[in-house]
C-alpha cells in the first residue's frame, strides 16, 4: 500500500457502503430472521407500547 | 462552453437519477423487509446524512472555531437546534411518558473523564460522533479508519461499561424532576440561552449569528431529531448501534458474549440476537453514512481527499478511533447521544457531559499541533 497517495473520496464512499454491506451480511448470518407480523406499529407516538429499543445511554 | 456544459450535464444526470433510485430501493428493501418503522427510521437517518453533509453543519469543527478563530456561528447554529428539539421533546415526553424515553443517563466520576478524553480526541481525529460517520460516508479516508476504530472501542467499553460505572455515579437526574415538566424545559433553554450569551461575547464582530444556510441546517436537524423521537420513541444517538456493530462481528467470529454483563443483560442480548434492521441507532447510523455518500456523489465534483498520511499516522488514527468509541460508551454518549439529546430532553448528565467533553475539546486543540504535527495533517471535519 503506498501510504502517501489516498484513494478519491468516491473509493473511499464506496469502501463505507462495502464496510456496510459486510455487516448486514454478517448480522443476516446469525440474527434471528425478521418477523414482519411482528412489526412494531409505524410510529412510537401513540402507539401504546412501551419503547424496547436501546439508546447510547443504556447501561 | 456550451459543449462541455452539455457533457457534464449528461453525465451528471444519470448518476443523480442513479442515486434517487438507490434511496428509494433502499428505503422500500428496508420496508419489506422490517416493516414501516425502520423503513421511516432509515428515512430520517438518510435525511442527517444529507443535512449534515451538504449543509456542512457540524459539531468539531464549531467547537474549535470558536476557540481558535472567535468564530461562534457554528456553536450557535448547534445551540439552536438543540433549543428547537428541546421545545418539541419536553411537552412530547410528558404527555407520552409510557412511549417515549429521553436520552437519561447518570452523572458519574468516569463518565465525565470519558467525556474530557472524547473531547480531546475528537479534535485529535477532527470528528465526532455524527462527523466520523459523514465524513467515511463522504469518502474522507482518516474518517472512514476512524470509524473502523469507532466501532471497536464502542464495542470494548462495552464490556468495561459496569466496571467504569461502578468507580461512582450519582442517581439520574432530569431537570423535568428537579424543577417540573414545564420549568424542566424554561432552564433548558436559559441554560443554552446562557451558553449562547457566552459565546457572543467570545465572538468576533460578524462572526456571531449563522448565515441562513446554518440556520436552515439547524432546523432540519431539530426536526429530524424530532421525528427520530416521534418514530422511534427515544433520542437520536450514535454509539450504542456502532458498538453493536462490534459485537455483531465479535459473536460472528464465534466468541460467546452471555456471559458479558453488559451483553448478556437481556435487552442487549436481544438486540444482539435480532437484526440490524430492526435496531434504532443503527438504522439512523446506516442512513447518516449513505446519505452522506448520496450527497459527495450528487456534487459535481465530490472534492479533493484529505492530505496524505505518514506510514505510522495510520496507526495513531485508528488508535483515536479507539479511544473515540471506548470514551463514548463510557460518557453514555457522544456529542449527539449525551450532549444533543440529554440536553434537549432534560437530562442533566447531557450539560456535564458538554461541559467535560468541552475542556477536553480545548486540550486537543493544544496537544494536536504538538503530537499530531508529523502525524496527522490538516483535513476536513464535521
Amino acid at each position: 500500500m503506498n501510504f502517501t497517495e489516498l484513494p478519491s473520496r468516491p473509493i473511499v464512499g464506496y469502501a463505507a457502503l462495502a464496510f456496510l454491506s459486510l455487516l448486514l451480511v454478517v448480522d443476516y448470518m446469525q440474527a434471528q430472521p425478521i418477523n414482519p407480523y411482528q412489526a412494531p406499529p409505524p410510529i412510537a407516538l401513540g402507539s401504546g407500547l412501551a419503547p424496547t429499543a436501546a439508546h447510547c445511554t443504556a447501561f | 462552453m456550451p459543449n462541455s456544459v452539455t457533457v457534464e450535464q449528461h453525465s451528471i444526470i444519470p448518476r443523480r437519477a442513479a442515486l434517487l433510485l438507490f434511496g428509494a430501493v433502499l428505503v422500500f428493501g428496508t420496508f419489506a423487509l422490517a416493516g414501516p418503522r425502520s423503513a421511516a427510521l432509515l428515512i430520517v437517518g438518510l435525511g442527517f446524512g444529507c443535512v449534515l453533509e451538504g449543509l456542512r453543519f457540524g459539531f468539531t469543527g464549531p467547537w474549535r472555531a470558536i476557540v481558535t478563530e472567535r468564530d461562534g456561528r457554528g456553536l450557535i447554529a448547534q445551540l439552536f437546534a438543540i433549543a428547537l428539539t428541546a421545545a418539541v421533546a419536553f411537552p412530547l415526553l410528558a404527555s407520552h411518558p409510557d412511549e417515549l424515553n429521553g436520552a437519561y443517563a447518570p452523572i458519574g466520576f468516569a463518565m465525565v473523564v470519558a467525556a474530557f478524553v472524547f473531547g480531546m480526541a475528537m479534535q485529535l481525529v477532527m470528528g465526532c460522533g455524527s462527523g466520523t460517520l459523514v465524513n467515511a460516508g463522504s469518502g474522507n479516508a482518516i474518517s472512514f479508519l476512524a470509524l473502523l476504530g469507532f466501532v471497536l472501542g464502542s464495542f470494548l467499553g462495552s464490556l468495561h461499561l459496569a466496571w467504569w460505572t461502578s468507580l461512582g455515579s450519582l442517581p439520574v437526574y432530569t431537570l423535568q424532576g428537579m424543577f417540573g415538566n414545564l420549568g424542566g424545559l424554561v432552564a433548558t433553554l436559559l441554560g443554552l440561552s446562557g451558553v449562547g450569551l457566552i459565546v457572543l461575547k467570545r465572538a468576533r464582530p460578524g462572526m456571531r449569528l449563522p448565515a441562513r444556510g446554518l440556520f436552515v441546517a439547524a432546523l432540519l436537524i431539530a426536526l429530524l431529531a424530532s421525528l427520530n423521537l416521534v418514530i422511534a420513541g427515544q433520542s437520536w444517538g450514535v454509539v450504542y448501534g456502532l458498538g453493536l456493530w462490534g459485537a455483531k462481528f465479535v459473536s460472528a467470529a464465534g466468541v460467546d458474549l452471555a456471559a458479558n454483563v453488559f451483553w448478556g443483560a437481556p435487552a442487549h442480548a436481544e438486540r444482539l440476537q435480532q437484526s440490524l434492521l430492526t435496531d434504532v441507532t443503527s438504522l439512523s447510523n446506516i442512513g447518516i453514512i449513505i446519505g452522506a455518500f448520496i450527497i459527495m456523489r450528487w456534487r459535481r465534483s465530490p472534492g479533493a481527499q484529505v492530505g496524505a498520511l505518514k506510514p505510522l499516522s495510520w496507526l495513531a488514527v485508528a488508535l483515536a478511533g479507539i479511544v473515540l468509541g471506548y470514551s463514548a460508551r463510557i460518557a453514555f454518549g457522544c456529542n449527539v447521544g449525551a450532549f444533543f439529546s440529554g440536553v434537549s430532553t432534560g437530562s442533566l448528565h447531557g450539560w456535564a457531559w458538554f461541559i467535560a467533553a468541552f475542556a477536553g475539546s480545548i486540550l486537543g486543540i493544544q496537544l494536536r499541533p504538538r503530537l499530531l504535527q508529523t502525524l496527522i495533517p490538516i483535513g476536513a471535519s464535521q
